[in-house]
């Protein structure tokens, strides 16, 4: 009996092997499933809803990337494509170097979210593990500039970035974004929850700052790690004014920049080709998601089992 | 008596390195914080003063070409207060605020709580269609669904034709202000609401399972273990979500911006982060731009500084 009590809660609800260390909770445990079927069928329901409205303007995108322009511009308006053509997105390629805009875009990216992360982490810590003097103004000044909107520092970026000369570079694009405190702010937010019992035995045993940080800090915040990463990478990539400024070299663009020289060519819109285009600025950013989303739901779960 | 403060440390002798370098003096704390302090200092601090100084002084076009701006002491601020545009400009950013934070919050919990009931293949779809809508760069979302709401051969108008049985083609919904907003308000919940769903599902896993059943077993229904329970828990969750989305719909720019590129009258639809911008860049009046845009720093100071003063507590 007592072998096939808890082996059922288990594979009713996926969730309770955490409580399920408690014996004792065998009955709430069991009943639970038979609560849960009612509302389930109307949850699945909503979800699916909620899924499909969610991913109904990306389906869209990708069919109309796929018509022709009579297609397109056919009135009553035609749900699939007759004959699915690639014509758009060569015809994307060939008014602006598609393949170079996607290289700056990731290599950007890469670079940007990267630096982003470590000087995220590295702040956060100093900030909740380390003692020195005028801790909490210097917290409250990086909180402060999360409330300055990005669009203001805008203008004297870019006179300080065209004094260095660093117009249509690299550095230009990505330097000045590295100035967010969002990831600080993150991490430090979860580092006061970390379990200070295990700090304290990792510097008994000898390790230092730095050993502690990679060792022990990161690998237990791996969600917020995750969290961090993909928010920072859409941002790195979806950014979109300060590269438009800097860059007006169509080698050195990114790809949203370059959707915008689509939008302007010959006056009018072609919305073939801009939806071509743009799916090609969707795709690798949902890629880095569905590589990047386990691990944040593997991270939720740990913590899940931790907290 | 000195002899004993020497003898206690080799007891532990382990520890005796690490702790000397959490004293004072190390220069440690420094070596972590100087990168992000510098680009921060230098990226953000410094276009501050340089705004601020700029908001006080004659700043047009001839001045961005090199001639020496004169001061024009609070004259900026003047025409930035008591211009009427101003505040129509800020009402209309403050509501659209409201009314976006309130949408997208409560959309986004709602999808939490029914994630938290799901099984795991359907919670895997669900964030799967929550990622996707997440990660569409904001210029492409504005983008799909320009193209969905367009006059002529837009999805919506040709949905709404089968719907209603009447000829909705032709019918713009950008040129309309308020419809012009809730076009804006969809593609804002729809970026939005999947951050706060995530957040809050993971902040929701946390809250223990036997506090749930417990209040289950007393009789507590579901609504009355949500607010009673799961939000006291995520207390913190909450109040960080709101803060960041007030700031995020705030100073809301590239959907607007690129919206307005689609259709829609300017004068009609500019949030405070667009006017700003085209005072400065299209009107060339820098110096009003950035005593408008001082303006906007003291008031997300000011809402946030609650908060913040809040979070400088808990250190202590």
């Amino acid at each position: 009996m007592s072998v096939v009590a808890p082996a059922t809660p288990a594979a009713g609800a996926p969730s309770s092997p955490a409580p399920g260390a408690s014996q004792p909770s065998a009955t709430p445990a069991a009943r639970r499933p038979a609560r849960r079927r009612r509302p389930q069928v109307g949850s699945y329901v909503t979800m699916l809803l909620a899924t499909v409205v969610l991913a109904a303007p990306l389906l869209w995108m990708v069919l109309a990337s796929l018509k022709t322009p009579s297609e397109l511009y056919q009135v009553p308006l035609q749900w699939l494509p007759h004959q699915p053509t690639l014509d758009n997105y060569a015809q994307a390629a060939q008014t602006v170097p598609l393949g170079r805009l996607l290289a700056n875009s990731i290599g950007l990216t890469i670079v940007g979210a990267g630096l982003k992360v470590v000087l995220g982490l590295c702040c956060a810590y100093a900030l909740v593990f380390l003692d020195f003097p005028f801790k909490r103004l210097v917290f409250g000044l990086v909180i402060a500039t999360l409330m300055i909107p990005p669009q203001i520092t805008i203008i004297p970026n870019y006179t300080l970035v065209a004094g260095l000369g660093w117009l249509n570079t690299y550095q230009g694009i990505l330097v000045p974004g590295l100035a967010s405190a969002f990831g600080t702010f993150l991490f430090r937010q979860h580092f006061l929850t970390l379990p200070a019992s295990i700090l304290e035995a990792a510097e008994l045993d000898g390790a230092g700052h730095w050993r502690r940080l990679w060792r022990f800090v990161v690998p237990m915040s791996t969600p917020t790690l995750a969290a961090v990463a993909l928010v920072s990478v859409v941002t790195e990539w979806n950014d979109y004014l300060w590269p438009f400024l800097v860059i007006d070299d169509p080698s050195k663009m990114t790809l949203p920049v370059g959707l915008t020289l689509l939008q302007n060519i010959d006056g009018m819109t072609s919305w073939g080709v801009l939806l071509a285009a743009t799916v090609v600025v969707t795709l690798p950013i949902l890629l880095v998601f569905l590589i990047l989303q386990r691990r944040l739901v593997a991270g939720l779960t740990a913590g899940a089992v931790t907290g | 008596m000195t002899s004993s403060t020497t003898v206690a440390p080799p007891g532990t002798g382990l520890d005796a390195p690490p702790r000397r370098r959490r004293r004072r003096g190390s220069p440690f704390p420094y070596v972590l914080l100087a990168p992000s302090l510098a680009v921060l200092l230098v990226l953000v601090g410094y276009p501050l003063v340089n705004l601020i100084i700029t908001s006080f002084q004659h700043y047009g076009r001839e001045q961005a070409f090199g001639q020496p701006p004169t001061w024009a002491g609070l004259e900026n601020y003047t025409t930035v207060l008591t211009s009427e545009t101003f505040y129509r400009v800020l009402g209309r950013s403050f509501a659209f605020m409201v009314v976006a934070v309130v949408t997208t919050f409560v959309l986004g919990t709602l999808l939490a709580l029914l994630m938290m009931r799901l099984g795991k293949a359907m919670r895997m779809l669900v964030s799967i269609g929550l990622l996707l809508a997440w990660a569409m760069p904001a210029l492409t979302s504005v983008i799909v669904w320009g193209w969905m709401f367009d006059t002529q051969f837009g999805v919506v108008n040709h949905v709404l034709t089968l719907i209603t049985g009447q000829q909705w083609a032709g019918h713009s919904w950008l040129i309309d202000p308020l419809s012009f907003f809730g076009v804006l308000l969809l593609i804002i919940v729809w970026q939005g609401a999947p951050f706060i769903a995530f957040t809050m599902y993971a902040g929701l896993t946390q809250v223990p399972h036997e506090v749930l059943e417990a209040a289950q077993l007393d009789g507590a229904g579901a609504a009355q273990r949500f607010f009673r329970i799961q939000v006291p828990y995520v207390r913190t969750i909450i109040t960080v979500l709101i803060v960041l989305s007030i700031i995020w719909d705030l100073r809301l720019f590239a959907q607007v911006y690129a919206l307005q590129g689609i259709g829609g009258i300017v004068e009609e639809t500019s949030t405070l982060g667009v006017w700003i911008y085209q005072v400065g860049t299209a009107s060339g009046n820098y110096g009003m731009s950035a005593a408008a845009a001082v303006v906007m720093v003291v008031i997300m100071l000011v809402i946030s500084s609650a908060y913040v003063r809040q979070t400088l507590k808990e250190e202590d």
